[in-house]
């Protein structure tokens, strides 16, 4: 195993004995010791559900649905300044928290257990440019069951980033930080598409690009929320058409930078590890676990923040018990923190910018190949 | 409406109208049923009759249907049946009567009893059910309620109270005790003032059960009539080996409220829920509708007993076993009743 910041020494030394073990120095009592104490965590939580937590999640829903009606309503004015500012920052904040502490949550089945048809992953639909379909499948399966594993998680660079030098340096690194501006700005379309392209490529016998394929099966998707977003809403404005069609795109932009930040932020600071397929072959329940708690960093805040980031700010929490109540992951928090402590395990966490300088350094470095890194001494 | 209703969807996808609608008031909801209890009237302390108004008319339902009624308790929803003990209308209605007697389970019926208050909403499934007066019928109907079991008959005699040309009915009303039956009063004073019908008590701690010399006293022309029998399992047993003795069983009609599960023997599997993408252990004699309700499955229930085929999925794959007959069944995208259906090996749902 490596960490971002001891790769560049292990690099000189030997480049090929680059992975250790995910269990470090545990023994095997210490892994299902550590397993055994996880899987109490989340017992507890499963035993303790019930009416505040759904209160929670249903004051959540009723406090987006205000934000979103607000924020529509506002930007009937939007020719005004004012109301234009008013209406793209309530409608931003409607669509991060639908996209954050409601979308991503619910549709990992975190509240499954209400049996509450309205509030349930499979009925969830989003805001969002790839359907939750073809997220769940992603995203539920691919990411967190793969976390951080080169070649299998998809997230580790979306296909367009070097986030770790375990990658190969291609050339089209060199303009990787401009790539993840753009990447910031359009993230929700981004990640579709490039989950709807693999999907193509996989169908060899189709007739067509791969890539025209998938902007055809992209725009089934994000087709009502653009007519939503860019026709019906500014149209309904009148004589603010215009400036409803910005501020919408506005928060859109804004939805997706905050929520590009928050998830960046969650694998790729410094002190996150990436695995190899061979690492991982066969890893045990408690194992995996330890993949979880060491590809995943936190971001320190206030509750709002929390909220605001969809409690994704807990990435290790969540990746270790992603179906739990996101409302939960505070309390499991330091409970998590004290067996890494006791066990010696690395809990990554920091506060927003610290997070998210060391996520761009890191990409800024890593857009240079290894043998220039070393000759200017830049560690990633 | 809809019209409307499609237009509005467009400004509020990928959300439904419903989920604005309900803000204002959670009877506004279009795709589900809802209702609003109106009142709540005890008869012992173990049974009341829940009066609901539905967010919107419902077709008229048939004496003897029933209901799905979901309440939340302690925040997961739960689903029961409740047969309607109402008189049933002529015109689309939004008035529901279920007589309900608490088993002391600590679910959905006990809730009702016990904390429902007027002013809560219910979640509701529209009336269904096959325990129905047919029309143009017999010319005397024998009923036998057990316990409980009296809810779907008394919607029948009562609905039989303002038609123009009733049968003749008799009623044989079993209960554990006097105290224990519900709607006494109403039903006497039927029998008093109404040549057609006939009321007689049977008090099962003082007399036992009914048995089928007890039956040919009470009603000596039995072999006549049309049955309606609705009540405890071990009841209906009997009743459906005298019938079935006499050669009757088409002159029967039976409603069961409570499953005795025939527990086998046997390996269980797999399931596999694949539109949830979710799959778990399905033990032998445990119904696939709680395998997949643990696993966090939305399955559709409803009485759980095997009455209403709220429950029923298509089977992709694999076969079940009825775990009241230990009968195994199963064919690709065959329908099947959750409920009372366990994995006999692999099975795929599609749900």
């Amino acid at each position: 195993m490596i960490t971002a910041t001891d790769e560049l020494m292990i690099d000189l030394t030997d480049d090929r004995e680059l992975h250790a073990a995910i269990t470090r120095d545990l023994t095997a009592e210490q892994v299902d010791e550590i397993g055994r104490r996880l899987d109490a965590i989340r017992a507890d939580i499963e035993s303790d559900l019930g009416e505040d937590d759904a209160a929670y999640i249903r004051r959540l829903i009723r406090i987006h649905r205000y934000l979103e009606i607000s924020g529509r309503a506002t930007l009937m004015a939007s020719i005004l300044p004012p109301a234009w500012f008013a209406g793209t920052g309530l409608l931003a904040t409607a669509k991060i928290l639908e996209n954050m502490e409601l979308g991503h949550n619910i549709m990992h089945g975190q509240w499954d257990w209400m049996r509450d048809p309205a509030i349930h992953s499979s009925t969830w639909e989003w805001d969002n440019a790839i359907s939750a379909v073809d997220w769940k499948q992603s995203h539920n399966d691919m990411h967190h069951m793969w976390t951080n594993v080169i070649g299998k998680d998809k997230d580790v660079g979306y296909g367009r980033l070097r986030v770790t030098s375990d990658q190969e340096w291609r050339k089209d690194h060199l303009f990787q930080v401009g790539t993840n501006v753009l990447i910031a700005l359009f993230f929700e379309y981004g990640i579709s598409m490039y989950d709807a392209t693999l999907e193509e490529i996989k169908k060899t016998d189709a007739p067509g690009h791969p890539r025209i394929r998938a902007l055809r099966s992209l725009w089934g998707k994000v087709k009502p929320q653009v007519i939503k977003d860019y026709v019906a809403f500014p149209l309904l404005s009148g004589i603010s058409a215009p400036t409803t069609l910005t501020a919408n795109f506005t928060a859109n932009v804004i939805r997706n930078v905050w929520t590009h930040t928050i998830i960046f932020c969650g694998h790729f600071p410094d002190d996150v590890e990436y695995f190899t397929e061979e690492e991982i072959e066969g890893e045990s329940k408690g194992e995996w676990y330890l993949r979880q708690l060491m590809g995943s960093a936190n971001i320190e805040g206030s509750p709002l923040f929390h909220t605001m980031s969809g409690n994704l700010s807990h990435q290790i929490e969540h990746h270790l018990f992603p179906d739990l109540p996101s409302n939960r992951y505070a309390e499991i928090a330091p409970q998590v923190r004290e067996i890494c402590l006791e066990f010696g395990l690395p809990y990554t966490t920091g506060p927003l910018g610290k997070q998210s300088f060391e996520v761009w350094r890191s990409l800024a470095a890593l857009s240079l190949p290894d043998d220039v890194r070393e000759r200017l001494r830049i560690a990633s | 409406m809809t019209r409307i209703l499609s237009l509005a969807q467009r400004l509020t996808s990928p959300l439904l109208p419903d989920d604005y609608l309900t803000l204002i008031d959670p009877l506004l909801a279009q795709n589900s049923l809802r209702g609003r209890i109106v009142s709540i009237e005890s008869h012992t302390t173990r049974s009341s009759t829940i009066v609901i108004h539905t967010a919107r008319p419902v077709p008229p339902f048939q004496a003897g249907q029933h209901i799905g009624v979901g309440v939340d308790l302690n925040a997961v929803r739960h689903w029961r049946t409740f047969s309607l003990s109402g008189a049933a209308p002529l015109r689309p209605t939004q008035t529901l009567h279920v007589t309900v007697k608490a088993t002391g389970s600590g679910g959905v019926s006990d809730h009702l009893v016990n904390h429902a208050k007027p002013g809560d909403i219910l979640f509701l499934e529209p009336p269904t059910g096959e325990f129905t007066l047919t029309e143009g019928g017999a010319e005397s109907l024998l009923m036998i309620a057990g316990g409980s079991g009296i809810t779907p008959l008394l919607s029948m005699i009562r609905t039989l109270t303002v038609t123009d040309t009733p049968p003749y009915v008799h009623l044989i009303y079993s209960a554990t005790t006097r105290d224990d039956m519900v709607a006494l009063a109403e039903l006497r004073d039927y029998a008093n003032t109404m040549p057609w019908f006939k009321l007689t008590r049977w008090e099962s701690t003082v007399q036992g059960r009914i048995d089928q010399s007890a039956l040919a006293q009470i009603e000596p022309d039995w072999k006549d009539a049309v049955a309606y029998v609705c009540g405890p399992a071990a009841m209906l047993t009997a009743v459906d080996g005298w019938w079935r003795e006499a050669r009757l069983s088409d002159q029967l009609k039976i409603e069961q409220f409570q499953t005795q599960l025939v527990v086998v023997d046997g390996e269980g599997g797999t399931a596999t829920f694949s539109a949830s993408s979710r799959t778990s252990d399905a033990p032998a004699n445990e119904p696939l509708l709680t395998v997949g309700e643990a696993a966090g499955v939305l399955m559709p229930s409803g009485c759980r007993i095997g009455i209403c085929h709220t429950c029923v999925v298509p089977l992709k794959s694999g076969k079940v076993r009825d775990l009241r007959t230990g009968r195994v069944h199963g064919e690709p995208d065959e329908p099947i009743q959750t409920c009372i259906n366990a994995a006999a090996c692999d099975v795929e749902l599609d749900v």
